[in-house]
């Protein structure tokens, strides 16, 4: 069976000023999105994930690549809207995704009449039905944002998102502004929504640990490229990008003092406009050597698992076994 | 990653006591900070943890006498090294203020002065109250930012704060505070908005500062895991009071409040299997606060005399120095441990 | 300890009660003022005795009392009716004068800062050639052209005016077009259309309303000022402005024939203002 979203070697290029250069926020990237699959996409900003994300819903264009859907190809003439009923987004910030002057029920309401979704005298039980699926109370539908708080708002951002029955829901950083102790449940309510709907998530975040337990499948991005995807926990057990390596030893610990007073990556990403030759993170990384300057390396297969997925790494030596990979860390 | 023991011997470096800060909104005044107390020792790195709402910002501020318009001081103590700072004169804050006690923030961009290159930023206030010549300031900027890990710093110096990323203003910012020399450090959610890898960095290099410079830090963040990095005690602010405090590492392994717990097990676990897990509802908002213990209408183990219990900090573990405003911290489970995954 | 994702804390009752938040006290002295003002004008047939075009050449530059309130004028007129129903002219044209510019400035404002491109710069560039001239100079220039009359006062400075609107609605729409709720409005299959109404135009238009109140003191202001000079309402109607520049000559003996009307536009200025002040700080986001 196809996937359901394609992308095939897409770049989005931008420009900051008239006449500046054109930059590539999104550069050559290529990946798919399975039915029912939660595939998480994990960068810092300036990644290009955002974008990407913008890409899919249909708010950019990509300069190249194509995009499929379903099997066929998107594109903005063949993004009607039957089919952009069928991809949905969540955003990042609780409180601007939601028009301040609305109710939740005018929010889903203005979905479900214009795309005519159910008959207007259905439109009520509708409400209450999306309600529900978020878990929010019922009287909460004549609330205005203002009056939520950030884990309600979201919640409602979701339920627009489901008022269309997309097929696809591309969730940008939707956990980041929201307090710790609200964030396990939106993660656990789009697990719910995937196991009871079929939905696939193609879902966003500056943050691996977030996507550990939610997502199938992982993809890392830097300075606009795909650097290492896989399946989740082969990520994490078994990093072959450095850059990955360097995410998951920044992430803090709560149950152990830090081993190591040397950072996980040191530097910063340079900005876009100057992008190294060859692979994009030599100047920042361990094991950088001469032939990373002259080639930028290509996303490879390591492995195969016995399911199919692969592991891939755009890394010369990510399937070096000589490498000393777990100790390959940087002084401060 | 605390001060050394002798060094306890000594008065504390900065003594809160019962603070009481009121603030003024459409709907009223209500109390946001109720009654905090705690210590904190030279040299020593404390976390102030909270979510949104728990008044641990307006703590830090009250310190250094930046509320915002519409809070104030209703009553308690802040004392510096002795000196009474509640009420103190204008005089008396501004001798303090980047001086002994400096802070840094959490926006940078709006922290530091978007029409002044970052250079001068860094070192204004030290060489007006040094009378260093212009040279020396420059020297001096200088040496500050090479000590922030930026490199190439003379070029960095001469650009303003918007040409700049978000990890190296903070290192400006840090580099600011740092100029004359303070022993407390405040740091409010300095590395929130900031990307994994750089607030690594600057976590690290705070840890560093905290050593080198025997520099004290109250660091404030919504973020478990940042604290047990960087600092050897934490409070755990709830609606406006502390409900547990205590060694990090003592209170994130075996809390006695139901309310810590819960944000442990609400943080993302990198390395274990453990699922996270919401706290249901919210936080009550400032002018909606329960009575008793504040936590009682989302705590899963509250009993009908916790809303009416009064906030009190009790020694429920035998150790004098973790604390606890749970009334019935027996019911308290241990952190799930987490397994890591073979 | 299981834990449901249901929000088991309902909503604070008191975020309900602070949506009744007290109205500024601006705003209610603006509308009391303003309030007797209309009031009277509506009622003009009722509270007054006389017709303000009656004339009575018997009885000129009578003082007030007696059988006039507020005397009457060189004609004989009824000062106190003129006054009324001089306020019914001059709030009518005044308030046709900001109502139309409001409602081609917002339309003009929310399409040049929704669409940009061509659209915007011809839109701009447009309101740029207005703006450059003097306002008086524009409506005086227009009113000649066109022939005194309350028609071309309203033509007149909605061609000026107009272009106030625009800036101010479409830097707001600038803003508002960013903003997450329209993308997500966009990605929901919403056409330019309905998004431009539904989601756009409700969350700029305060700006624009804001504006409007002060905006109307200055057209009453322009109103009076072009019946003082001659180029105002037609005579016979009442109109405050030419009831001042015919009083002007009685100034030393009957001053009040000028004063008055004068202490009327300045009255109902004041009440426009607060007006526009209170509605300002209700309208503010909180």
């Amino acid at each position: 069976m196809p996937a359901l979203l394609e992308l095939n070697d897409v770049t989005v290029t931008f420009r900051r000023r008239r006449g500046a250069p054109e930059l590539r926020a999104v550069d050559h990237v290529s990946l798919a999105v399975a039915r029912g699959e939660i595939l998480g996409l994990v960068g810092e900003s300036g990644s290009g994930k955002s974008t990407l994300a913008r890409l899919v819903v249909g708010i950019n264009d990509a300069a190249e690549g194509a995009l499929r859907f379903d099997g066929a190809p998107l594109t903005a003439s063949t993004r009607t809207s039957a089919v952009r009923r069928r991809i949905q987004m969540v955003f990042q910030d609780p409180f601007s995704s939601l028009n301040p002057r609305m109710t939740v029920r005018q929010h889903l309401a203005e979905l479900l009449r214009v795309h005519h979704i159910v008959s207007g005298d259905q439109i009520g039980a509708r409400c209450e039905e999306l309600m529900s699926s978020v878990h929010l109370p019922q009287a909460l539908l004549d609330a205005r944002p203002r009056n939520m708080s950030g884990g309600q708002r979201q919640r409602v951002a979701i339920a627009r998102a489901l008022a269309l029955e997309p097929d696809l829901l591309v969730a940008d950083e939707p956990v980041s502004a929201l307090d710790v102790s609200v964030q396990a449940g939106i993660i656990s309510l789009f697990s719910e929504l995937r196991r009871n709907l079929g939905l696939s998530i193609l879902f966003i975040a500056h943050d691996l640990a977030v996507v550990r337990h939610l997502c199938d499948r992982v993809a890392v991005m830097y300075m606009g490229r795909i650097v290492e995807s896989g399946a989740t926990d082969e990520v994490f057990e078994d990093p072959r990008h450095p850059y990955t390596r360097g995410l998951l030893a920044a992430i803090p610990r709560l149950r152990s003092a830090p081993l190591t007073t040397d950072t996980a990556v040191r530097g910063e990403a340079p900005p876009i406009s100057r992008l190294p030759s060859g692979c994009r993170f030599r100047t920042r990384c361990p094991l950088a050597a001469d032939v990373c300057e002259r080639d930028e390396p290509a996303l490879a297969g390591i492995e195969q698992r016995a399911d199919g997925s692969a592991h891939l790494a755009a890394c010369h030596f990510a399937a070096d076994p000589g490498v000393d990979r777990v100790s390959a860390v940087v002084p401060a | 990653m605390s001060a050394a023991p002798a060094q306890r011997a000594q008065a504390p470096l900065l003594q809160v006591r019962d603070l009481t800060i009121s603030v003024r909104g459409a709907e009223g005044t209500a109390t946001a900070v109720a009654g905090v107390s705690f210590d904190l020792e030279a040299g020593e790195a404390m976390g102030l943890v909270g979510e949104s709402g728990s008044g641990k910002s307006l703590t830090l501020r009250a310190i250094l006498g930046l509320l915002p318009p519409g809070a104030r001081i209703v009553r308690g103590n802040v004392l510096l090294d002795g000196v009474e700072l509640v009420g103190a004169g204008a005089r008396t804050l501004r001798r303090i203020r980047g001086s002994r006690v400096s802070m840094v923030f959490q926006e940078p961009m709006t922290a530091l002065n978007p029409v002044v290159r970052v250079g001068r930023q860094i070192v204004d206030g030290a060489a007006a109250r040094r009378g260093w010549s212009r040279r020396e300031a420059q020297e001096q900027a200088l040496r500050l930012a090479r000590e922030m890990g930026i490199a190439d710093a003379e070029a960095v110096l001469s650009l303003y704060p918007h040409e700049l990323s978000g990890g190296l203003r903070q290192r400006v910012m840090i580099a600011a505070a740092l100029a004359n020399q303070p022993r407390l450090l405040l740091c409010d959610e300095p590395t929130t908005a900031l990307d994994v890898t750089i607030q690594d960095q600057i976590v690290k290099l705070l840890a560093r500062l905290r050593d080198e410079l025997s520099m004290s830090l109250l660091y404030v963040t919504h973020d478990l895991a940042v604290v047990a990095q960087l600092c050897g005690r934490v409070q755990v602010m709830y609606a406006g009071s502390i409900l547990e405090s205590g060694p990090t590492q003592d209170v994130f392994r075996s809390p006695s409040h139901p309310y810590t717990l819960g944000l442990i097990e609400a943080t993302p676990d990198v390395e274990g299997d453990a699922q996270t897990r919401a706290i249901p509802g919210s936080a009550p908002s400032v002018f909606a606060r329960p009575t008793g213990c504040p936590f009682h209408p989302r705590c899963p183990v509250a009993t009908a005399d916790c809303s009416q219990a009064e906030v009190s900090l009790t020694a429920p573990q035998g150790n004098p120095r973790h604390l606890s405003a749970c009334v019935h911290p027996e019911r308290v489970e241990r952190p799930r441990q987490s397994v890591k995954a073979s | 300890m299981s834990t449901p994702s249901l929000e088991l804390v309902p909503v604070a009752p008191t975020t309900r009660r602070a949506r009744r938040r007290r109205l500024p006290p601006s705003l209610i002295a603006g509308l009391a003022i303003l309030g007797v003002i209309v009031l009277l004008a509506i009622l003009a047939p009722l509270v007054t005795s006389y017709s303000p075009t009656q004339q009575d050449l018997n009885d000129v530059l009578a003082s007030p009392g007696g059988r006039h309130l507020l005397g009457t004028d060189e004609l004989g007129r009824d000062v106190w009716s003129r006054l009324v129903y001089g306020a019914r002219t001059d709030l009518r044209v005044a308030f046709l004068a900001v109502l139309a510019p409001f409602a081609i400035g917002t339309v003009l404002g929310a399409l040049a800062g929704y669409f940009g491109g061509w659209l915007d710069a011809i839109i701009m560039r447009v309101a740029d050639v207005v703006v450059a001239f003097p306002f008086y100079v524009l409506v005086l220039l227009l009113v000649f052209v066109l022939g005194p009359g309350s028609g071309s006062i309203v033509i007149a400075i909605t061609a000026v005016s107009w272009v106030s609107y625009t800036r101010i609605v479409r830097g707001e729409t600038l803003v508002a077009r960013s903003q997450e709720y329209v993308l997500a409005a966009k990605v929901g299959g919403l056409g330019n259309l309905r998004v431009i109404l539904r989601h756009i135009l409700p969350n700029v238009i305060t700006q624009a309303i804001v504006f409007a109140m002060s905006d109307i003191v200055l057209d009453l202001l322009a109103i009076v000022t072009l019946g003082y000079l001659g180029l105002g309402v037609r005579p016979p109607t009442p109109d405050w402005g030419d009831m001042m520049a015919s009083g002007q000559q009685f100034l030393s003996t009957h001053w009040e024939l000028t004063t008055i009307p004068g202490l009327a536009v300045a009255l109902t200025g004041l009440g426009l203002s607060l007006l526009g002040d209170g509605l300002a700080d209700a309208l503010r986001p909180e």
